[in-house]
């Protein structure tokens, strides 16, 4: 098949998850949905470096002062150097000073995203809410930045909530009706909707990095080793060493925070709007794939239930945590095109 | 009569003794007299920043040069701007809109040392944003040489030229799926229930 013919067949209408660990982008091909994922990482090392890494057939950036490695090798990298691979999001969210962060989340978005499938294809990219326990950061800059790279890369941005990406993707049985949870590295993030209306949306600024800081923390180790432990795939009901141990611990408490907010924001706002039945609560994102995280999380929302707010018809994970939110905004970016 | 034509050939050059203040390319007439007695000259004529010719002017076309330098050496010119830098209106509505975004977030909190502090850094990381958005647009920027004509760059609060401004090729893990995986489905139900909405009056 032709490139061009390539082309034609693709369904116009982009999805683009920006997160603090990775940037996915979803679109439907002519076969099925054409995923594209990188971490939203990279490391900067001086032009010394360059002679290895052509050794290591290692792809980088050549600068005037520097070369960078981008995406997963920067994280592979950082540790054979004894460095902490650099995050152009903190928390979250992009950082306001971190200007050189900006150039190099221009090239990631560019090749997660790939050229347009026609002239001003939809892009419906994530936006986390705003943090309730963080209220002096907000979200206007994080938006207007990659509403600005997506559109120097030839798209017409949407900015979505992450959210309600999830809602959207993993919902539709029950009419776009759910309690989202998007547990993801930065931060997690919360959506409540009924009947595809954004109910409740909010963020904590807590996430992945939180719990590798804490346990690498408390048993003396870095916060990149508990990263490669986590993912390694640990078990969070058999831990099998003290740096298990102590992940499993911290992700008890993450959820335990998680869903104190919950209750205490869901409570807010009781009374203002009518459920018709009992909702699913959704969960998602890349801190949710540890092995054991739906036992356990079911385990502690149990204990909570009868004090939850809400009524509650199921737990169930995404069908791809990982690719969740990117198809909920690729459903929408779909939508938007129909309706041209 | 014999006379001192004084050049100014750097930026901008004090001859203390004189009191003569100049501009490149400002030409000062003072009596030889004058000029030989004025040790500053003698420096900066030797560092190049002024250079000096003796001349006998005309009395017919030219008038005669105050005969001592009490005061300025030439009465003050209309001196020609250097550095032309392009005035760029700023938006200080939307400015202020901004700095209120921010600072939204502690209206109604309880005042405490907390909140103060963490209200304090807000406003300083704003400050520095504005101060980052303006740097460039006045003087010279590093790289222009003096005397040339600059387009001081737009006030941006975000900059653009991100996407482009580093190049080079990045792998990324690319999965292609069996069916839909559910998308085409949830975007059909997202369909039926948007419509059923507009529909409802």
């Amino acid at each position: 098949m032709s490139d061009d013919t390539k082309k034609t067949a693709v369904i116009p209408g982009i999805g683009l998850d920006i997160g603090t660990m990775n940037l996915v982008s979803a679109r439907r091909g002519d076969k099925g949905i054409t995923t594209k994922r990188m971490r939203d990482v990279f490391l900067d090392l001086p032009t010394s470096a360059k002679k290895m890494l052509k050794l290591s057939a290692t792809s980088f950036v050549e600068r005037e002062d520097d070369v960078l490695i981008l995406g997963d090798a920067a994280l592979e990298l950082a540790n054979v150097f004894g460095q902490e691979a650099r995050r152009p999001l903190s928390a979250g969210i992009v950082s306001a000073t971190e200007s050189e962060s900006l150039d190099v989340l221009g090239l990631l978005i560019k090749e997660v995203l790939g050229p347009p499938a026609v002239p001003d294809e939809v892009c419906y990219y994530s936006v986390p809410a705003e943090p309730i326990d963080q209220p002096d950061r907000d979200i206007i800059y994080h938006r207007e930045v990659f509403r600005r790279i997506v559109t120097e890369c030839g798209y017409k941005p949407f900015p979505a909530n992450e959210g309600m990406g999830i809602i959207f993707a993993e919902t539709a049985k029950e009419g776009f009706s759910g309690v989202a949870l998007s547990f993801g590295s930065g931060m997690t993030n919360v959506a409540l909707a009924i009947n595809t209306i954004e109910g409740l949306i909010f963020s904590v600024a807590r996430g992945g990095d939180w719990i590798d800081r804490g346990a690498a923390k408390s048993v003396g180790a870095t916060q990149a080793r508990a990263c490669a432990a986590k993912e390694k795939g640990i078990d969070l009901t058999k831990p099998q060493d003290r740096l298990e141990e102590a992940i499993a611990h911290y992700y008890r408490a993450h959820i335990d925070y998680v869903l104190d907010q919950i209750g205490l924001r869901f409570k807010s706002i009781e009374g203002k709007f009518d459920l018709p039945r009992a909702i699913p609560v959704i969960v998602s994102g890349g801190t949710s794939l540890a092995g054991g995280f739906m036992e356990f999380f079911t385990k502690v929302f149990n204990e909570r239930r009868k004090r939850f707010p809400i009524e509650v018809s199921e737990i169930r994970q995404a069908g791809e945590p990982l690719n969740a939110v990117a198809h909920g905004l690729l459903i929408q970016a779909m939508q938007e095109h129909e309706e041209d | 009569m014999k006379e001192a034509r004084i050049t100014c050939k750097t930026r901008t050059v004090k001859i203390a003794d004189l009191d003569i203040d100049m501009v490149r390319g400002e030409v000062v007439f003072i009596p030889v007299e004058t000029a030989s007695a004025s040790t500053d000259l003698r420096v900066m004529q030797g560092a190049k920043a002024v250079e000096v010719f003796y001349v006998q002017r005309s009395q017919e076309t030219r008038q005669h040069a105050p005969s001592a330098p009490p005061g300025r050496g030439t009465p003050p010119k209309k001196r020609k701007a250097i550095v032309t830098v392009k005035g760029h209106e700023i938006d200080e509505d939307a400015l202020a809109d901004k700095l209120m975004e921010r600072l939204m977030p502690f209206v109604g909190q309880r005042v405490s040392g907390d909140v103060m502090e963490r209200m304090q850094a807000t406003l300083d990381d704003s400050m520095q944003q504005i101060r980052q958005a303006l740097q460039g647009t006045v003087g010279v920027r590093p790289g222009v040489s003096p005397g040339t004509m600059v387009d001081a760059p737009e006030i941006a609060f975000i900059p653009e030229g991100i996407v482009g401004a580093v190049e080079g090729t990045v792998e990324v893990q690319e999965a292609e799926s069996e069916g839909s995986g559910g998308v085409d489905d949830a975007a059909a139900a997202l369909k039926a229930a948007r419509k059923q909405k507009k529909e409802t009056p």
